[in-house]
């Protein structure tokens, strides 16, 4: 009895170990894969090494230098260390060694480290600067003229506005660089604005305040907001006299903006406001008892400018062309979906959310199995280059783990699945996907949020076919309203009656009043850390690997 | 017959692939055509519950008349329960007074709805928002005194307060609501507003305030409102109390509960109750 136990668990142990060490040969093999996960190390890593540089020595520039000149010494000693075994070097005799391997890599890694640090210094001393500086520019009442470069973000007591400085500012010491820094204004919310507008402002500036339990000036921080002004005097310029900006991003939004308008003018609360999120990713504002009722359900995604709009539309693209052949379908969805991004004004997580789209269309296009693997961290390596913060932003992660969970959980219910029926295809269609990105995602929402709906899965399996068809009428429904207005009405009906369908599932949920659990601080850490160790482990396990026998990276060596 | 075969499966495979889609189509269709509701039945007054401030919907056919806005935008939620599909027009809005509680939402809506026209008395007040109101929706606005009365068939009332020439400035914002008194199918109405009791004394020169059927109480039923004398000259069979939650004024007020308690008024107040509709 004992023996049989102990043998079962060594098979299962003897089976892990090979897994992980064929993922990690296949790291090795992949260097892109390598090079990429490095990177997201190292950057981590930089802007820690850099805060604390800038924070404790006033005069960073030094240090850094000092830091440079010490890795160039590296180098130039492992130069010469090189040179002296050149011979052996020339001749691959060092090949395969492990004490080879280690220099390469290690050499590599701090390649790696140094352009991390390269491509992160101007940003964190920007911010270093910022931080020391501000009592020089937050105590007198200023007078400022800027121009508003993101869209408005309703709130529930007012709306912020992001904008740029258009001249720099004087102040008795100190000069802030328009550069420097995005400004964030909390404005009541009657007033109405449009992007590139120009306006001047006077008020008090003021260092972002954290709350509770959220870092509230790291967030701004990130996206190089270092001052606010709460309730200025605010004076706009009409666009038609003076407009700032990228005049594509203006224009694009202008006419996003002026299709949600058309909705607001048939469709009414909350029936609007959703169907704005679901078909430009427009982040809208509910009703508190409404936004309460979807984040209950876990729907709140939907109009959150997720990638699920982006999802669901590559499903509906690839439903509606069903006589295409594959790659034409394939074709069509990465259209479409970048048609979107550039309805939605380019906004950044819809942007985010095509490119993760995009990545798993085109690794589908090529049909080979390994390159979404590589794609992924390709992907997540590039966002990062692009923006420092990103790992620090909980919707990035949010989105990059749902895509995990449809690459590496997924298949793993679909095998699940098919060992026990072949039958009901819908499961494929509508529960396991949700179901896979529900759990991807669960411990990093439950580490963030600190609660855990069960509702989600229900709600989700409940809504999303109807989602799809309302996306695409609620695109008709606009269409033909310059085209042929009666067509229109009875398309915004449809889209009326389904998303009352969703409000009514909605609500009924958060009637029922149970199914969610809160968790305390402690307490959610500890749980997300578990879950997380808990699917990396069974995603090692479990996840199906077609000839596992003959697999390259699995053979014992 | 082969090919007969080929494309009945075709359309079994479309129409399976779509049977969602169709479903909600017919639906639609179905809410469109038969249950198609472009108008109210009779008369309705709606005691919108939008937390802590007022806002009340008088409806007839599609004809919209809104008394004051609440705090945020849950009034667009409320209203879209009680307003005819694709009814986007609300003909005319009363603003009582420039506070918060009462105008944050009519601001709101006037970003969202077509609005006919805003009643209002002016006041001196520096709210950013009233002050907005009045440089950016001047062709909507239109003053009121005491004496006007507006007619829509079944639905009508009659502004009591402010009088004419009276200067409007200074004081308790309050006390310069603007109270309409409505009269539907031959029941009454009082809006107070957000009136106090100095206000109160000033409408019991009214005749026909006696015995009135719904009583709006003046400022969330607070203690400064609803007094003894204005109570028994008015006896009110309904009286509506519009609060919000655990709101950080402490309204309705315990004493001016009692008071109704004593004289067995019936009261509701929104936050229990939540939205309140009248037919009449």
């Amino acid at each position: 009895m004992y023996l049989r136990v102990f043998h079962t668990v060594r098979r299962i142990w003897e089976k892990f170990s090979k897994r992980v060490v064929g993922l990690f040969r296949f790291i090795m093999d992949y260097k892109i894969i390598l090079f990429s996960l490095s990177y997201i190390v190292t950057n981590s890593l930089s802007i820690f090494l850099l805060g604390n540089i800038f924070k404790d020595i006033s005069i960073g520039w030094l240090v850094f230098r000092i830091l440079l000149l010490f890795t160039l010494l590296v180098v130039f000693l492992l130069k010469i260390f090189r040179g002296k075994f050149s011979k052996e070097w020339r001749d691959g005799k060092y090949e395969g060694k492990t004490s080879y391997k280690f220099f390469t890599l290690s050499f590599s890694f701090l390649l790696i480290l140094l352009f991390a640090l390269l491509r992160n210094t101007l940003i964190i001393s920007n911010e270093a600067e910022m931080v020391k500086n501000s009592k020089s520019f937050t105590n007198s009442s200023t007078r400022l003229k800027v121009y508003i470069v993101e869209e408005v973000e309703e709130k529930h007591t007012r709306q912020q506005l992001v904008v740029q400085l258009l001249e720099d500012i004087n102040f008795e010491e100190k000069v802030l660089e328009k550069n420097s820094t995005f400004l964030l204004l909390k404005l009541p919310s009657f007033y109405k604005f449009q992007i590139g507008q120009v306006c001047e402002v006077k008020g008090l500036l003021a260092e972002p305040e954290n709350f509770e339990d959220f870092d509230y000036r790291k967030f701004l921080a990130n996206k190089k907001i270092f001052f606010l002004m709460d309730n200025p005097k605010i004076f706009c310029k009409k666009i038609e006299n003076e407009r700032r900006g990228n005049f594509l991003k203006n224009s694009l939004v202008d006419l996003k903006t002026k299709l949600i308008e058309k909705i607001d003018s048939v469709l009414n609360e909350p029936q609007s406001s959703l169907l704005a999120g679901i078909l430009f990713g427009q982040k809208r504002l509910f009703s508190r008892s409404f936004e309460e009722a979807t984040r209950v359900s876990g729907v709140s995604h939907i109009v959150a400018a997720s990638g699920y709009n982006v999802t669901i539309l590559s499903i509906a693209i690839n439903k509606l062309f069903f006589f295409l052949p594959k790659r034409l379908k394939l074709i069509a969805s990465l259209i479409v979906i970048w048609l979107f991004a550039i309805l939605s004004g380019f906004s950044a997580s819809i942007v985010r959310a095509c490119m993760m789209g995009s990545v798993s269309i085109i690794a589908l296009f090529f049909g080979r199995s390994n390159s979404i693997h590589i794609a992924l961290p390709f992907v997540a390596f590039l966002f990062v280059l692009f923006n420092p913060f990103a790992l620090s932003d909980v919707g990035f992660l949010l989105s990059i783990s749902a895509v995990f969970g449809l690459v590496y959980i997924m298949p793993i219910l679909v095998s699940l699945k098919e060992k026990v029926t072949k039958k009901y295809k819908f499961l494929d269609d509508f529960v396991l996907p949700t179901l896979s990105c529900t759990l991807s995602t669960l411990p990093l929402s439950v580490f963030t949020f600190k609660t855990f709906s069960i509702w989600s899965v229900p709600v989700n399996t409940l809504v999303l076919p109807v989602v799809e068809s309302t996306m695409l009428f609620g695109f008709l429904a606009l269409l033909f309203q310059k085209v042929f207005p009666p067509f229109s009405y009875i398309f915004f009906s449809i889209v009326n009656v389904q998303l009352k369908y969703f409000e009514l599932v909605v609500s009924f949920v958060e009637k029922l009043n149970f199914g969610q659990v809160s968790l305390s601080d402690t307490a959610s850490k500890a749980v997300a850390l578990v879950l997380l160790f808990c699917f990396v482990v069974l995603i090692i396990f479990f996840y199906p690997i077609k000839n596992e026998k003959y697999n390259h990276y699995l053979k014992n060596s | 017959m082969k090919n007969t075969i080929t494309i009945l499966k075709i359309l079994k495979d479309i129409l399976l692939k779509n049977f969602l889609n169709i479903v909600f189509f017919l639906l639609a269709l179905f809410f469109v055509v038969v249950l198609r509701k472009d108008s109210v039945d009779g008369v309705e007054m709606v005691f919108l519950d939008v937390g802590q401030g007022d806002a009340i919907l008088v409806q007839q056919d599609n004809f919209q008349i809104l008394i004051d806005g609440g705090p945020d935008n849950t009034l667009l939620y409320e209203l879209a329960k009680y307003l005819p599909w694709y009814d986007k027009r609300i003909e005319v809005v009363i603003l009582t007074h420039p506070h918060d509680d009462h105008l944050a939402g009519l601001m709101l809506l006037l970003k969202k709805y077509e609005v006919g026209r805003v009643l209002y008395a002016p006041v001196n007040s520096k709210n950013a928002g009233y002050e907005y109101l009045q440089s950016e929706y001047p062709n909507l606005l239109e003053e009121v005194v005491a004496g006007e009365n507006f007619r829509y068939k079944d639905i009508y009332f009659a502004v009591l307060y402010p009088f004419e020439g009276e200067s409007l400035q200074g004081g308790n914002l309050n006390n310069w609501s603007v109270i309409t008194f409505f009269y539907i199918n031959g029941y009454k109405i009082l809006l107070m507003g957000d009136g106090e009791v100095e206000l109160e004394e000033e409408l019991l020169e009214y005749d026909f305030l006696k015995n009135i059927d719904i009583l709006k109480a003046g400022h969330h039923c607070s203690k400064t409102s609803s007094s003894e004398k204005f109570l028994s000259f008015t006896r009110p069979e309904v009286v509506v109390c519009m609060c919000g939650e655990k709101n950080k004024f402490g309204h309705p007020h315990s004493e001016t509960l009692q008071k109704l308690k004593s004289r067995n008024v019936q009261y509701f107040v929104t936050y229990e109750e939540g939205s309140m509709r009248f037919r009449f």
